[in-house]
């Protein structure tokens, strides 16, 4: 008790845990405190605590670890060059004329938000398939229209996400990994089909990109013999873009790589100062050349999954043969784990 | 983002923001990218590989810088922001991921 009075008599310096508010009542009081930003692991939900700790068992901790280093390397050596644009149906795998690729998970035409039902119409209208707004609702939710989610076909757009078998992709490939990866060209910002708007001016930009600027870019591509977009991007993030949301400078080092090759082709002037201008004109042009970048980069990594679920197979048959076995007879095979280290 | 302090004109925040937005991803991914650099943080790549068991135990969620379409079809964009993935993703990832082993 003396112990304690003396303590609570002296000058004190406190460390505070967890909640501030507790250092900061004694800061106000005056007293020396220290606080340390403390909270408890995954907000305190048990299911998830247990989960990790789960994964945290030595034998798979460095499974993961690993497989995580791999896919880490995999993304940073990955060397994504623009080779070519094509028309989605031409490159794109099983893509067809009835089929509408969208952002995210698969999900069917009643559960889809606003912005990707408007998108999903004005491509429909856009290929022909629906004469006006009330016939593309209706075939956009009967069986004629197939929906899928891009990253099944190799492919990403940007917000909505839609494309369809007449609109023109970017051509990525990944040179490291020699995988391939599609994205749409950008129609600029406000009333687009991106975003959901479906207006004559959204149709008419989606056709005349379809008919002048995707044929000119392509040519301009080809001359080039391809453009490595990781140099371009990591040059654009010295001169202040993030290459998602502001693209000026890489859209410009694009646009300033791009204009010798355009000129060395057949292409008339009038449709070279239409092309650059467009570009020009829309400061998110490098933005789907990024994104097809970045899906040419992280795709190898789905294989890493396999070898995990190889590991992890082989780690469950293991566990198996120590539960049944009578001296570990009380242990769930998920706490056996610890036990087969030497087994890998 | 701390490679872009401009883009907050767009985006919203202050500069402050987008250097700590970045930095904070560190705490939950695994590597740094050696190719793309940020002159800000002196240099420091890129954080690369989201992390979901990092995500869940800190509680810290990805940022994401994006644009904002109207809920109705047929409108458009309407603006931009910057906004946290969905603590569920990663807690049913996390779930799921486990069931690997």
């Amino acid at each position: 008790m003396d112990k304690i009075n003396e303590l609570l008599e002296s000058d004190l310096t406190i460390i505070n845990m967890g909640l501030e508010s507790f250092a900061e009542s004694m800061k106000s009081q005056g007293v020396e405190v220290q606080h340390v930003g403390w909270a408890p692991p995954a907000g305190g939900n048990p299911e998830i605590i247990s989960t990790l700790h789960r994964l945290n068992n030595p034998v798979i901790k460095e499974l993961i670890d690993a497989a995580n280093q791999k896919a880490a390397e995999l993304i940073i050596n990955a060397q994504p060059v623009l080779v070519d644009i094509r028309q989605a149906a031409e490159v794109i795998p099983n893509m067809k004329k009835n089929l509408i690729l969208h952002a995210g998970p698969p999900v069917e035409w009643d559960r889809m938000c606003g912005p990707v039902r408007g998108a999903v119409m004005g491509a429909l209208i856009y290929e022909g398939l629906a004469k006006n707004l009330q016939e593309a609702e209706k075939i956009a939710a009967s069986n004629e229209i197939e929906f899928d989610p891009c990253h099944h076909h190799q492919t990403v757009g940007p917000m909505a996400g839609v494309v369809s078998s007449s609109m023109y992709v970017y051509v990525v490939k990944n040179e490291t990994s020699s995988n391939t990866a599609f994205c749409t060209l950008n129609e600029g910002l406000g009333k687009v089909l991106r975003f959901g708007a479906y207006g004559d001016e959204v149709l008419a930009r989606l056709k005349w990109m379809e008919k002048v600027l995707a044929p000119a870019l392509q040519k301009g591509v080809r001359h080039s013999g391809g453009i490595n977009v990781k140099d371009l991007t990591a040059r654009a993030l010295m001169m202040g873009d993030e290459c998602h949301n502001r693209n000026v400078a890489a859209t410009s080092l694009f646009i300033r790589t791009l204009v010798p090759h355009l000129i060395a082709t057949d292409l008339d002037k009038k449709t070279i100062k239409e092309t650059v201008e467009f570009l020009s004109g829309n400061d998110h042009s490098f933005l789907n050349l990024s994104m097809a970048a970045c899906k040419a980069s992280t795709d190898p990594i789905v294989g890493l999954k396999k070898d995990l679920e190889k590991s992890g197979s082989r780690l469950r048959l293991v566990s198996l043969e120590v539960y049944i076995s009578p001296v570990s007879v009380k242990k769930t095979p998920a706490e056996t784990w610890e036990t087969v280290r030497f087994l890998r | 983002m701390a490679a872009a302090p401009a883009i907050v004109k767009f985006v919203g925040g202050t500069a402050d923001d987008a250097i700590r937005y970045t930095k904070e991803m560190y705490e939950i991914t695994v590597a740094e990218h050696t190719t793309y650099l940020i002159p800000a943080l002196d240099f420091r790549g890129t954080p690369v590989g989201v992390d979901i068991r990092l995500v869940n135990k800190l509680n810290v969620l990805p940022f994401i810088n994006t644009g904002i379409a109207h809920k109705e079809p047929g409108i458009g964009q309407i603006g931009a922001g910057i906004l946290r993935a969905p603590k569920s993703c990663f807690e049913v990832a996390l779930k799921e991921f486990c069931t690997l082993f």
